[in-house]
């Protein structure tokens, strides 16, 4: 039913990009001298982004976790694990002797005790009230001036947009079906993603129309009984993982999931584990992964 | 398709019992509401004639037969079950207040489900049915083992069921802080939905219900003979022990699979029983089936109200989460009317079961040079990448600035959870009684709750300043209410536990919605100290030196009230400004302890009971030796989180419950009969 990604192959499609180009060339000499090199990443969003802009941070947070996730599988084993997202192991921290730690404005709270270790630069990623992709890409461009990776930053951008143009022209082609992206709660309730969700967002930029009218209040995380799916029988579904066992077994035995009209007629599509949360490089395989899931469904 | 829907049983009291005239008129004409309700949902919902159907319409039908239909039934028969297992408990334990969620067996039952789906698979072997009533089984098995030798004393009971389920709820929300996005579930269930979309957890639920309720029916005779004490059971020739387990197991059996395929769905077992004790039923046949009808109808009308109000679109609110609200007003409109409380054995006052010792000095000393020790492991012990270090000199400064905070503030703390749950010992005579049963804590926690809402990056001091104000609320109405009954012990208590459990409701009720302040509530929960700064350990600290000072010296009302009323009034005592002081103290004790650690570590409970059992029960003695321990085990706990899973750290409020919860069941269990 899923399809693993490849997120390695894609960062070496971008790095391939970038030396192809004149302008990207690695040497950027003068600035050398402040780039910071021993990075300690808090927040997952800004630690795809800092791996996806070719660096390796020295140390990040739930590791454990982040290592379940599609995009996490890639992660050298050189980083250390700080602990906990919400509770970083600050003198795990301290040993690991950072020059620069990387935070998020979730973890605004924190900023006084890590700036004690190591200067500290936030950067949002996420803001009630503004589409998320479009954040994250001003995210990365903001990640980039910090590191002194303008460029790569602004690659990154690109091959985001690249990206979704491309699959949106070869799905254009097939004749748009509007799009229900969802993430199983347990096998009887779901969140949605709605248009102001980074998995909206791609949603839109992959020229697909979401399905879910509401807004999801950038948190996406209210559950919704599966019903709600009846609104657009004509939809496709997309089901975003991280998927518990037990939630397959429960849709499998369901009368009312195996009636959905985009499950009986095929028409749903699963993706790996993603972080919902994520930046540009989440977006960059949600909609790749979507895209060719769609596209199966259209030829199949 | 359709003979399954037929097969199940569409009527809900399948109890042998007399027409329903004989049930009196609140359970008919709550059953007919239920039944209107359910058919305006029916008639809505109906599909259109199957000829001119499309694809939308077709999943209509689907929807309408094997979601909305299932769902209806649901409500009654859950409903049912669980006014049964209320029954059955209140029964058997001869108390109004047992039923499924206040004895601690919904929340075991979550538990279980929680472990077993995320690390323990093998207890699925027998489906979620099977580890849910494991779980069950061993709340209801620690409940019986606390209270046994108290004669199953109703207090005892429900301050006992309180624990378990705090316990139980500590332990789901660690496996909620580890696993991330894989437990969006648990917040699901939390709240209790009733959703559907097969028969199958109907079909479950009706079998054991059914099945049950015949059980019942045949059991009618002895149940009506448990009722009475256990001597005249007993000359009656009934086998009151295994008797009382089998109902006991009937009961925990319907609960557990309720919660297995619904979550927790709380107090419709206790409104049941409680509403129909209203009514005058003749017999206790009738009775029972009162209570069930008046349960099945409460929770089918409380769920169709929500599909036809808020949840027209989608339901948002768990039905669940609504009919917890209901349980806090419901538990307190219970309380004057608690005429048929009937104790097996009275409590022996905490106060009086230890020998006195005849060198407090000696002991005292003894805690002081644990509580250094401790600090120098706390500040010295500690793990890196390349493993143990024992830091000194300049390595020790490097660290510093991170240990010390933290172990002033979780020494802090553990003092003032020890003084709170000392003085609420001693005033309510009870032993159980400490800030995180008699809700305090909770209470706390609607306060800081409140404010997230509106403002959800407040300020630390705004916090703490709203965590105050909850307290104070909360222990203000327990007060209110126990004024009434001239400060009644038993009524103070209950009147804790049903602030706590309101309090809790209302937690359970905003996390379960999955808002961003859910995430931000159940850290709180968790008592994180990671982020504590040394000026906010030091506030915490500055409260101890403000608070225990005028604790020690009122150590003599402490020992007087602990004795009760009459006694401390014939000592020249006047009651109430005394109890006034010492409330007040606890309160700002523990509303400060709870801002820090979460309101579920059991120091509060356990630190007077260890100081009890090395001997110094009363005065300042007591006193010290409670507020030392308290630091000491919570300054242990905070070192232990920090190192056991390297370089995660647990949060130390749940930590501190995990690790004092088993030993607080061993040392009611064991130590209350060596002390003697």
């Amino acid at each position: 039913m899923r399809h693993p990604v490849a997120p390695l192959s894609r960062r070496r499609i971008l790095q391939a990009m970038a030396a192809s180009l004149p302008l990207g060339l690695w040497s950027s000499a003068g600035l050398a001298a402040d780039r910071p090199k021993r990075i300690a990443v808090v927040d997952w969003a800004l630690l795809e982004t800092v791996l996806a802009l070719g660096l390796t941070p020295l140390a990040a947070t739930e590791l454990r976790q982040y290592r379940r996730l599609s995009l996490g599988k890639t992660l050298p084993q050189s980083t250390v694990d700080l602990g906990l997202r919400g509770a970083p192991n600050y003198e795990l921290l301290l040993t690991s002797n950072p020059d620069l730690i990387l935070i998020s404005q979730f973890y605004e709270g924190m900023r006084g005790l890590l700036e004690k270790i190591a200067p500290v630069a936030s950067v949002t990623t996420y803001e009630p009230g503004s589409p998320a992709l479009t954040l994250a890409k001003k995210a990365t461009q903001s990640l980039g001036e910090i590191l002194f990776l303008e460029t790569e930053a602004e690659k990154l951008v690109a091959a985001t947009d690249k990206t979704l143009q491309a699959y949106r022209e070869q799905l254009n082609s097939l004749g748009g079906r509007p799009v229900y992206a969802i993430n199983l709660g347990d096998s009887r309730h779901f969140r949605a993603f709605g248009s102001d969700s980074l998995i909206g967002g791609v949603v839109a930029g992959l020229g697909l129309q979401n399905a879910w009218d509401g807004q999801t209040s950038y948190s996406a995380s209210a559950p919704v009984p599966l019903t709600a799916l009846a609104k657009h029988p004509e939809a496709a579904l997309v089901i975003v993982g991280p998927v518990a066992s037990d939630i397959v077994e429960g849709i499998q035995r369901s009368r009312l999931w195996s009636a959905l009209p985009m499950v009986r007629e095929n028409r749903t599509v699963w993706l790996g584990a993603h972080n919902h949360f994520g930046a540009l490089p989440t977006a960059i395989a949600i909609a790749s992964e979507m895209a060719q899931g769609l596209k199966r469904l259209a030829h199949g | 398709m359709a003979n399954l829907a037929s097969t199940s049983p569409t009527t809900t009291p399948t109890v042998p019992r007399p027409p329903l005239s004989g049930l009196g008129i609140l359970p008919v004409s709550l059953l007919g509401l239920a039944l209107l309700f359910a058919t305006v949902r029916v008639m809505l919902g109906s599909p259109a004639s199957p000829e001119q159907c499309d694809l939308a319409c077709r999943l209509d039908t689907v929807a309408f037969s094997y979601s909305l239909l299932p769902r209806i039934l649901m409500g009654f028969l859950a409903g049912g079950a669980l006014g049964l297992s209320g029954v059955l408990l209140q029964r058997v334990l001869r108390n109004p207040l047992a039923e499924p969620a206040t004895l601690g067996i919904t929340a075991g039952a979550q538990f279980a489900l929680a472990l077993a789906t995320l690390h323990v698979p093998v207890l699925l072997v027998f489906g979620r049915e099977g580890a849910a009533l494991l779980g069950g089984l061993i709340a209801v098995s620690l409940l019986l083992a606390l209270t046994w030798r108290r004669g199953l004393d109703p207090i005892a009971v429900v301050l006992a069921g309180m624990m378990i389920s705090l316990m139980s709820a500590a332990a789901t929300a660690t496996l909620i802080i580890f696993n991330g996005d894989y437990v969006f579930s648990l917040f699901v269930w939390g709240g209790g939905s009733l959703v559907q979309q097969d028969w199958y957890p109907a079909q479950v639920i009706a079998a054991v219900f059914v099945l049950t309720a015949m059980a019942s029916a045949l059991l009618l005779r002895p149940l009506a003979i448990l009722g009475l004490d256990d001597k005249s059971a007993r000359s009656l020739g009934l086998a009151v022990t295994s008797m009382r387990l089998g109902v006991l197991g009937l009961a925990t059996l319907l609960a557990s699979i309720v919660t297995a395929h619904l979550g927790i769905i709380a107090f419709i077992g206790l409104a049941g029983p409680a509403f129909a004790r209203l009514g005058a039923q003749r017999t206790m046949g009738q009775h029972i089936a009162a209570a069930l009808v008046i349960s099945a109808a409460l929770l089918s009308l409380t769920d169709s109200i929500l599909a036809l109000t808020i949840g027209l679109d989608y339901d948002r609110v768990p039905a669940g989460a609504v009919t917890a609200l209901l349980g806090g007003p419901l538990l307190l409109w219970l309380l004057p009317r608690l005429s048929m409380l009937q104790p097996g054995e009275k409590p022996t006052s905490a106060a009086q079961a230890a020998p006195a010792i005849h060198a407090p000095g000696k002991i005292l000393l003894g805690l002081a040079i644990g509580l250094a020790l401790i600090c120098v492991i706390g500040l010295c012990v500690g793990r890196g990448p390349d493993g143990w270090h024992f830091s000194l000199g300049s390595q020790l400064a490097d660290m510093l600035p991170w240990r010390l905070p933290r172990l002033i503030a979780a020494l802090s703390a553990g003092a003032l959870l020890a003084g709170a749950g000392l003085i609420l010992q001693k005033l309510t005579g009870n032993a159980l009684a400490s800030p995180e049963v008699l809700g305090i804590g909770a209470s706390s926690g609607v306060g800081l709750c409140l404010l997230l809402l509106v403002a959800p990056f407040a300020s630390p001091p705004l916090k703490l300043l709203c965590a105050s104000v909850g307290a104070f609320i909360g222990l203000g109405v327990i007060l209110l209410l126990s004024r009434r009954n001239g400060f009644n012990r038993e009524r103070l208590l209950l009147a804790g536990v049903a602030i706590g459990a309101f309090a809790s409701a209302i937690l359970s009720a905003v996390i379960a919605m999955g808002t961003p302040v859910s995430f931000q509530l159940v850290v709180w929960l968790s008592g994180a100290t990671n982020d504590i700064t040394l000026s906010g350990a030091l506030a915490i600290a500055a409260g101890v030196v403000v608070l225990v000072p005028p604790l020690i010296l009122v150590a003599r009302w402490l020992d007087l009230l602990s004795l009760g009323d009459m006694t401390a009034r014939a000592a020249g005592l006047s009651l109430a400004p005394a109890r006034g002081v010492l409330i007040v103290l606890a309160a700002l004790m523990s509303a400060l302890a709870t801002l820090t650690v979460g309101p579920l570590s059991f120091l509060g409970l356990v630190a007077p009971h260890l100081a009890r059992l090395l001997g110094l029960s009363r005065g300042r003695g007591h006193i010290l030796a409670s507020l030392a321990l308290g630091a000491a085990l919570l300054g242990l706990s905070d070192w232990l989180a920090r190192m056991l899973a390297f370089p995660y750290q647990l949060p130390l409020g749940l930590f501190a419950s995990l690790l004092s919860g088993p030993y607080l069941i061993w040392l009611l269990c064991n130590g209350r009969g060596n002390s003697r």
